[in-house]
């Protein structure tokens, strides 16, 4: 405790930085993920399942090294930890993207299309509201899961949360890997308890008292 | 006036109707009725070019559906279904309006006609704001006919729309359709498998069997007293 505090700032600091670095892929990652849910055809969704899988599988330690091979950016900093955080994040989110779509009833699709609804107004009015509460749930996971994986850029240089482990490892200091652990998963927690709370003030027909008379 | 023209349809190999031809008269019930596979469905369907008849032709006041812009022509045609369908995610009042707005009307009259349409059908006012799931599945359904009738259409396709309420209620709305149809001359096409209510609402009465099959096609009053073969006598209960 004594530790945390004399280096609150410090700790302050990383933290910022690992926000900075994980809040921007959370958001383009699901977006894009959505994006690739409405946009792929019902017959390239196993072979898009097999690649998203394959990347998903590989660890993020080699994924932030092959990046800069890959697609020549440096080896140092953080826009491979970027990119492949936003990788992870397209990854998981597509498959709750797909479903979340794929549980809008069937007869409210019908009915609203047979009352005239064009594709756009069918994706404002129906299949976006209703694939909120899956939406949602995808990406409390997508954002848990991107702050955990998000220490290991410490690896590369990336001065985030992550830092904490490695030095407090190196130079023997369980406080100071303590703080780390407790600063992520608070981090984690507030992001998952915003994301709950956004999608209770999306869907408040969820919560209407079910009172038939 | 509707008119199926000598109507096809297959579904990949599967053929669900054969040949079928019909009227329906304007402000008046047909009634279409039949067994499951008799194509009943996919025909009422293809009014609101819902499904594309593979050959024929399928003629609103003579003009053929298929030179119609189908999100265009869907508006002026009211569709109400056994599952209702209602938006799970909006109130009562906001599933009607949603329907007026999007086929053009402006805010205040969109409202007007609402509201119109859900007192019409016997909605108090006390279920606008609430969420369908909310209201009991009869008071659902009456949403359901509400919004169907929020463009105003002179066209209605009821398929099996009272299926899924209990009998008392299921006899109400069966009434009170009738009196909406003749206050509103709506044509109305209504698909079901219940003798009964085929009989109380027909004005006229369509008998199909398998692929669409009309077994006969007139009056109940006409069925029911010259049946013409023992499928129509046996699915009349005669």
């Amino acid at each position: 405790m004594d530790w945390f505090i004399a280096n609150a700032s410090f700790i302050g600091g990383l933290a910022a930085t690992h926000l900075s670095i994980s809040v921007g892929p959370i958001i383009v990652g699901a977006l894009l993920a959505i994006l690739l849910a409405r946009v792929i055809p019902r017959r390239f969704v196993n072979p898009t399942r097999t690649v998203l899988g394959a990347i998903y599988a590989i660890p993020s330690l080699a994924l932030f090294v092959a990046l800069p091979a890959l697609i020549g950016t440096s080896y140092i900093g953080p826009t491979n930890v970027v990119i492949a955080l936003t990788l992870y994040v397209i990854t998981s989110m597509y498959f709750s993207a797909r479903d979340a779509f794929g549980q809008v009833p069937l007869a409210t699709m019908t009915t609203s299309r047979a009352l005239g609804m064009n594709s756009r107004q069918l994706f404002v009015h129906v299949e976006l509201p209703l694939a909120v509460p899956g939406l949602i749930a995808g990406l409390r996971v997508a954002s848990a899961s991107t702050i955990s994986i998000a220490t290991i850029g410490a690896v590369v240089g990336v001065r985030d949360l992550g830092y904490l482990f490695l030095d407090g490892f190196q130079r023997k200091i369980p406080e100071e890997i303590i703080s780390g652990i407790v600063a992520v998963c608070v981090i984690a927690l507030a992001l998952d308890a915003g994301l709950w709370l956004i999608g209770r003030l999306m869907t408040p027909w969820r919560n209407a008292r079910v009172n038939r008379v | 006036m509707i008119e199926f023209d000598r109507v096809s349809k297959k579904f990949g190999n599967t053929v669900a109707l054969t040949d079928f031809s019909l009227t329906a008269p304007t402000a008046q019930i047909t009634v279409l009725m039949g067994l499951s596979g008799s194509g009943k469905t996919t025909l009422i369907r293809m009014v609101n070019k819902m499904v594309t008849p593979t050959t024929g032709a399928v003629n609103i006041d003579g003009k053929d559906v298929a030179d119609l812009d189908a999100v265009k022509l869907r508006r002026t045609i009211g569709y109400v279904m056994q599952e209702v369908g209602l938006l799970p995610h909006k109130t009562v009042l906001d599933n009607v309006l949603l329907i007026a707005r999007i086929a053009g009307q402006d805010g205040d009259t969109a409202r007007r006609n609402a509201t119109e349409m859900l007192a019409l059908v016997g909605i108090d006012e006390q279920f606008l704001a609430r969420f369908p799931q909310q209201l009991s599945g009869g008071q659902q359904q009456r949403v359901g006919v509400a919004r169907a009738l929020a463009t105003k259409p002179n066209i209605l396709l009821m398929d099996e729309p009272f299926g899924a309420v209990d009998p008392i209620v299921r006899e109400e709305l069966q009434d009170e359709l009738c009196r909406i149809q003749r206050d509103l001359g709506l044509t109305i096409m209504f698909v079901t498998h219940d003798r009964h209510e085929a009989v109380k609402i027909a004005d006229q009465l369509v008998v199909l069997s398998n692929g669409g099959h009309v077994e006969q096609a007139g009056t109940p009053a006409e069925l029911l007293a010259h049946p013409a073969n023992a499928f129509v006598r046996k699915l009349l209960g005669v």
